[in-house]
């Protein structure tokens, strides 16, 4: 069991390595010559070989590589050229936790609602109640989120003003403040993602409920309410994981768009801004912390896999 | 060996009474009729079982067997299917139409059931213990440590060595004969009156087939349970119960002790499933052709007429109701 675990930790950091190869590349393949863009137009040849020299772009590329990972790992990420601040600061300390707090309030409003809706929609099938559960499932993913969002401000931010537009409050400084104004982008985020949890639960559980095993546990007089819940949602818990695992990257993405929608500070918001000022070090580190935030997800969902199914657990 | 006689079986004059069991019956099936989105699956099914006393219920695939298991487990019922006729069970009048409540008092306390299957039948997520501790703890209140040692018991009785291991087990870690000791632990463990065991060995091993079929018997004996088996093998049958119903198509065509019933079948279809298992050099006996009517397309009269060897003008347009004749009820037109 340890080593298989080791083994999935030792795959998922050749992952990482991999992504940190294409994350560097994308900083050496980006048009334009960095040292040209620091100097500015007016310079001298030797101010421009002292400049590489200095910060050792004329070394061959695998060191520069180690270098850079060396120094990304240890936190020294550069130095914004628009705002002058360095970029760990920027995107790690500040952008990171918006997005962070984005995604899982999204999250756990999904999965709140979601499977509880799944869950009836498959205990109550073909009914009325589960045809409404599949049409909403149905508009929520194809409700493009940037379209989710601007009807959402329109309708509770300036037809009645309930909730705040734009903006992001910490929750660990303002628990409330920050949970008011999390409600209209965590909505429009976690919709299609709902829905997706919606439809999952909901086919895996009527195939479940099915199984010979569950006629066994009602013929040994399980109540009805442990038959769904336990019984069945206890072997549904696998495909869900997986499901919500492989869409976490979704997740991120609609996190980019939510958070324009929004104004909400976050490395969505960091990265548009970043591409469109042509700030590849900015680009590189977001694109190194989704995919990070990626890997590591996916690696927490392979590793529950055997703590959800027995069958899977490695003798 | 399909002649072997029901060790348990009383001597009963022929020719003289129609069956009748003279203990109390346990379980009374009176015209139960079954339709699947208006398709008709049982027709008026009627059978008494005794109690203490072990029932085959004998067919081919499709003809309703698991399905009256099913029925008396309460685990199909309306709205999924359509139910008429009437089904008395101890004090219960009719258990069709119980409540949830009602149900809820039976299932796994009064009526167990033993599936085909046991590898699809126990949960994979729970270990033994969970799944053969929650009906002691839940129906019977045991505390944990008391629904422990009880469980440790039952899987001892039930033939599994090493119990107290098994318990931490997950279902997938066991073979298939000890997933079906498992099951019957599980379903003995609140001591039913009425155990139903559907096909409990056709998923198993030949070699252990015997042993389980023993060990359910002995089980339920040491209980004066009283058990209904789904078989589709007759000479199985015959050597495990004291009573055969032999249904076909939804419909019970021949019923009685399991050695008059044998020994002089009066329904072609009864000597049709005997020609299944006794000798080949028996050349009198022709084996049933073709297969069972489709549900929803069941012929206006003797459902068995098209494959009967027998059949009549008007075995073709009447349905032949089930009478008591020789000792045992039958559904044939032209018995003998």
């Amino acid at each position: 069991m340890l080593r298989w675990a080791l083994a999935k930790i030792l795959q998922t950091a050749a992952v990482l390595l991999i992504v940190s190869v294409a994350s560097f590349s994308l900083l050496k393949l980006a048009p334009g010559d960095p040292v040209e863009l620091m100097l500015g137009d007016d310079y001298s040849k030797e101010s421009h070989q002292s400049l590489m020299v200095q910060l050792g772009l004329d070394r061959p590329l695998p060191e520069q590589y180690v270098d850079w990972l060396v120094r990304f790992v240890r936190g020294d990420w550069g130095t914004s050229f628009v705002s002058r601040t360095p970029i760990f600061q920027y995107a790690f300390v500040e952008a990171l936790p918006v997005t962070l707090t984005l995604s899982a309030a999204a999250l756990g409003l999904a999965l709140l609602i979601g499977i509880p809706l799944g869950v009836l929609s498959a205990v109550r099938k073909d009914s009325a109640w589960d045809a409404a559960a599949a049409a909403f499932s149905l508009t929520g993913s194809a409700f493009p989120s940037f379209y989710l969002g601007i009807l959402l401000i329109w309708i509770f931010g300036v037809a009645f003003g309930l909730f705040p537009t734009m903006g992001f409050v910490a929750p660990w400084q303002d628990f409330w403040g920050g949970a008011y104004h999390l409600v209209l982008p965590a909505i429009t985020l976690s919709t299609p993602f709902m829905a997706l949890i919606v439809r999952i639960t909901r086919a895996n559980l009527v195939e479940v409920l099915e199984q010979p095993y569950i006629a066994a546990a009602r013929a040994r007089g399980e109540p009805a309410w442990r038959i769904t819940w336990v019984h069945g949602m206890r072997n549904v818990l696998m495909p869900l994981a997986t499901i919500v695992g492989l869409q976490l990257g979704a997740l991120l993405h609609g996190a980019v768009l939510t958070e324009t929608v929004f104004s909400l500070p976050g490395v969505g918001r960091m990265i548009t801004d970043a591409v469109l000022n042509r700030e590849y070090m900015v680009v590189q580190a977001g694109v190194m912390m989704t995919g990070c935030l990626v890997i590591f997800t996916n690696l927490a969902v392979d590793l529950s896999y055997p703590v959800l199914d027995p069958r899977l657990r490695p003798r | 060996m399909a002649h072997q006689s029901a060790r348990r079986t009383e001597p009963q004059g022929e020719h003289v009474l129609p069956f009748t069991d003279h203990r109390e019956p346990l379980l009374s099936l009176a015209d139960i009729s079954l339709a699947r989105n208006g398709h008709s699956v049982l027709d008026r099914v009627s059978f008494d079982l005794g109690r203490g006393e072990t029932l085959g219920l004998v067919g081919e695939s499709g003809a309703g067997k698991s399905t009256i298991a099913l029925v008396a487990m309460g685990l199909l019922r309306p709205p999924a299917v359509t139910l008429e006729g009437r089904m008395q069970f101890a004090e219960h009048e009719n258990l069709l139409v119980e409540s949830e409540a009602g149900w809820a008092t039976l299932r796994g306390r009064r009526i167990a059931m033993i599936f085909q299957d046991p590898a699809s039948a126990l949960n994979p997520c729970f270990t033994v213990g969970r799944q053969l501790e929650s009906p002691l703890r839940r129906l019977l209140g045991f505390d944990r440590a008391a629904a422990r040692r009880r469980s440790i018991e039952l899987l001892e009785s039930a033939g599994l060595n090493d119990a107290e291991a098994r318990l931490a087990a997950f279902p997938h870690e066991l073979s298939g004969g000890m997933q079906q000791r498992v099951m019957i632990a599980i379903a003995l463990a609140c001591n039913p009156e009425l155990l139903l065991a559907d096909e409990p060995t056709s998923a198993l091993d030949v070699t252990i087939q015997a042993q389980i079929m023993q060990l359910i018997l002995s089980q339920v004996r040491a209980r004066d349970a009283s058990c209904i088996f789904v078989l589709h093998d007759l000479a199985l049958a015959s050597q495990v119960c004291d009573r055969i119903v032999v249904l076909y198509a939804g419909q019970v065509v021949e019923a009685g002790p399991t050695e008059s019933v044998l020994r002089r079948s009066l329904h072609p279809y009864t000597n049709a499933l005997k020609s299944c298992v006794i000798e080949l050099d028996t050349e009198t006996l022709t084996p049933p052709e073709g297969g069972l009517p489709a549900v929803g397309a069941m012929p206006p009269g003797c459902r068995f007429a098209p494959r009967c060897p027998r059949a009549s003008a008007q075995c073709a347009s009447q349905t032949p109701p089930l009478r008591s004749l020789e000792g045992r009820d039958i559904a044939c037109w032209h018995p003998g």
